[in-house]
């Protein structure tokens, strides 16, 4: 037995050196690489890329875009992901840029401005437009143009960076910069809002704040308080601009695309491009973009101390660049760092009995949302109004329900308030265009409904003592 | 004794058709359904006895400060009906509306089928507490209705009836014997 096992413990010799060998030099390989390894950068050693909403600079962008590299089947609408929260959009037909909106068939394909609050204040845009403004080889609806504000004026450094379809490419930072050795996209031939005015610190071009180029008859619409939408078609150029919602232009790019029939959209390579980036645009606006979220810019902020200087919202702590935020003085006679178009809730609620001649309308008004405005007593918002409007002529048996508005603006004094808005309803079932008007002063109330095709009243009246209220409450 | 036992019988029916008339106004009744764990169904009759008009309208004027509705409330209406919920702190009113002429309640003739469930406990209505309005068909107007009625059990015309029923039949017995 004894004799059985030294026998093969000979045997086994080789077999045990032969693995301390491999063991030895397998030490000895992962030693090298570990000493050598940082040094000759064979080991990859990337940085994750930054999310999305700690997303600040163009830097930043870049990195998260980085982080889609490789995806298949690619294209613009996917860098909408690595937008920062917050942005205001601001949609123009302007074509004094080098990303110029058009008219395709029925349908307004505009730039699509973002105004995102800082520090520092972020500028990304896109253009819907499908063919033209081309730059470097790329289409305009190919290239996100990206500005960040690097001084108070709100004075820019510029990016153009373009993503064609396919593979999501790898991006360099530098490389998409606005220099005195590449110009990109809107600086190309000085045409567009470049100062040509040279970086101090680097070769880097930068550019003057875009509301010197922007065409108040251009906006279709905006979120943005500092701005105003057209309300009525005007003259841009050489289109003809109308005010119109992104839900709306993309509604209209995708009935044009479903149609059954051949159109100029349709016939287009890249209108599903075009379809994927309004949509993805629409969605963020929807979830992500301002005053959507219950962290939206504010209207109160952290205590700050030189009045009227850019400010830090985490902080209060004054900033050298365009942020959006500003130190200013509030009503508790303290300064505080709040959002120049801060976003604020609003209720609008009440009804009851209104009389004409006797005649009763009941009314029942239950709408809230958030609206990005500077002053509580006056707004307009056209997004995502929540809530309906019900009402009852018991003269003429009129049902008007399920009203949805697409507009709603309001001007308030103390507790007196003068509200209009618009939308669609059941009339007695049948889907009708509306316009609402409802008032409260002092502690006499009216309203009135009416078919916004015909202007024929609906329902309405003056509000019978003690059984009839309006209340409108907008957020500090 | 006969002829005493016929003008008390002739009383009593005289007292009903008094009584009758003097009700014959358009008015709402009401009746309670104890739905046990302190919540209660009030189930509305609207009478359009003698109404000058239609009634195309049913107000509950203190449906939130009194009952306790609001949109959250179970609310019941007729066929052909809608209804508004209170709308608390606001507007007080629960509102019925009929939605076509079809519906309407026309004069003389009364319409159930109106309900709400309430914890407010019906023995404690007092004063004005219950106050309704009607409005009416044609003129569309509001229409005073007063206080809605608690229906008796049994009603006080059923018991005047039946005791004059009993008169007689115990006339008949005796003319047998």
């Amino acid at each position: 037995m004894a004799e059985g096992s030294r026998r093969r413990a000979t045997s086994d010799r080789p077999l045990v050196s032969l693995f301390r060998y491999a063991f030895g030099l397998g030490v000895g390989a992962l030693l090298a690489l570990a000493i050598l390894g940082p040094t000759c950068g064979s080991v990859p050693t990337a940085e994750p890329p930054v999310e999305p909403d700690a997303v600040r600079t163009i830097e930043d962008f870049v990195s998260c875009l980085n982080g889609l590299s490789g995806r298949q089947n690619a294209s613009i609408a996917d860098t909408v992901e690595c937008l920062p929260p917050k942005c205001m959009i601001t949609l123009t037909m302007s074509r004094l840029s080098a990303q110029k909106a058009c008219v395709i068939g029925d349908c307004q394909l505009p730039r699509v401005l973002l105004d995102c609050p800082g520090p520092p204040r972020f500028r990304p845009s896109y253009l819907l437009c499908p063919t033209g403004s081309v730059a470097g080889g790329h289409l305009g609806i190919d290239r996100v143009e990206v500005g960040e504000a690097v001084d108070a004026a709100g004075n820019m450094r510029m990016a153009d960076i373009p993503i064609p379809p396919g593979a999501f490419p790898q991006l360099d930072a530098e490389g998409v910069l606005s220099t005195t050795n590449h110009d990109k996209g809107c600086n190309e031939g000085s045409t567009c809002h470049t100062a040509q005015e040279q970086s101090d610190l680097s070769d880097e071009i930068l550019s003057r704040p875009l509301e010197a180029f922007l065409r108040p008859q251009c906006i279709i619409d905006t979120e943005d308080c500092e701005k105003n939408a057209i309300t009525t078609p005007q003259g841009c150029g050489l289109l003809q601009a109308r005010p119109q919602s992104l839900a709306e232009l993309c509604d209209c790019i995708g009935f044009a695309i479903d149609d059954l029939g051949d159109n100029a959209i349709k016939a287009l390579p890249n209108a599903a491009i075009m379809r994927n980036l309004c949509n993805a645009l629409e969605t963020y606006q929807n979830t992500r973009g301002a005053c959507t979220m219950a962290d939206c810019p504010s209207a109160s902020g952290p205590l700050c101390f030189d009045a009227g200087a850019p400010c830090d919202p985490s902080t209060g702590d004054t900033v050298e660049v365009d942020a959006r935020y500003h130190c200013v003085a509030t009503e508790s006679d303290e300064f505080q760092c709040v959002a120049d178009c801060p976003c604020r809730t609003y209720d609008l609620l009440g009804g009851g009995k209104y009389l004409v001649n006797g005649a009763v309308s009941m009314v029942r008004v239950e709408l809230d949302g958030l609206v990005a405005t500077p002053d509580p007593g006056e707004f307009a918002d056209d997004d995502a109004i929540m809530g309906t409007v019900s009402a009852f002529n018991y003269l003429t048996h009129t049902l008007i329900e399920s009203v949805s508005f697409t507009s709603l603006e309001a001007t308030q004094i103390g507790a007196d308030f003068s509200a209009t808005g618009a939308g669609t309803a059941l009339v007695n079932g049948v889907t009708t265009n509306i316009e609402f008007d409802a008032t409260q002063t002092g502690s006499d109330a009216s309203f009135e409904l009416r078919n916004a095709d015909t202007s024929a009243v609906l329902a309405g009246g003056i509000g019978e003592d003690d059984r009839s209220a309006f209340q409108l409450s907008v957020g500090p | 004794m006969l002829l005493r036992r016929c003008r008390l019988a002739l009383l009593l029916a005289a007292l009903l058709v008094t009584s009758s008339a003097a009700f014959a106004l358009p008015m709402v009744q009401y009746s309670v359904t104890d739905l046990g764990g302190g919540l209660f169904q009030y189930n509305l009759l609207v009478d359009n006895d003698d109404g000058a008009e239609g009634l195309s309208g049913l107000n509950i004027l203190h449906g939130n400060s009194v009952f306790g509705l609001s949109g959250a409330s179970t609310i019941g209406e007729p066929s052909g009906w809608g209804s508004f919920a209170p709308l608390p702190p606001l507007i007080d009113d629960l509102n019925y509306f009929s939605l076509s002429t079809a519906t309407d309640i026309p004069v003389d003739s009364s319409l159930g089928g109106f309900s709400f469930q309430s914890i407010t406990d019906p023995n404690t209505l007092a004063g004005d507490d219950f106050a309704v309005e009607g409005i009416g068909a044609d003129s569309a107007t509001q229409i005073d209705l007063g206080i809605a009625q608690l229906l008796p059990e049994p009603s006080l015309g059923v018991l005047l009836l039946a005791a004059g029923l009993f008169g007689w039949r115990g006339l008949g017995h005796r003319r047998v014997f």
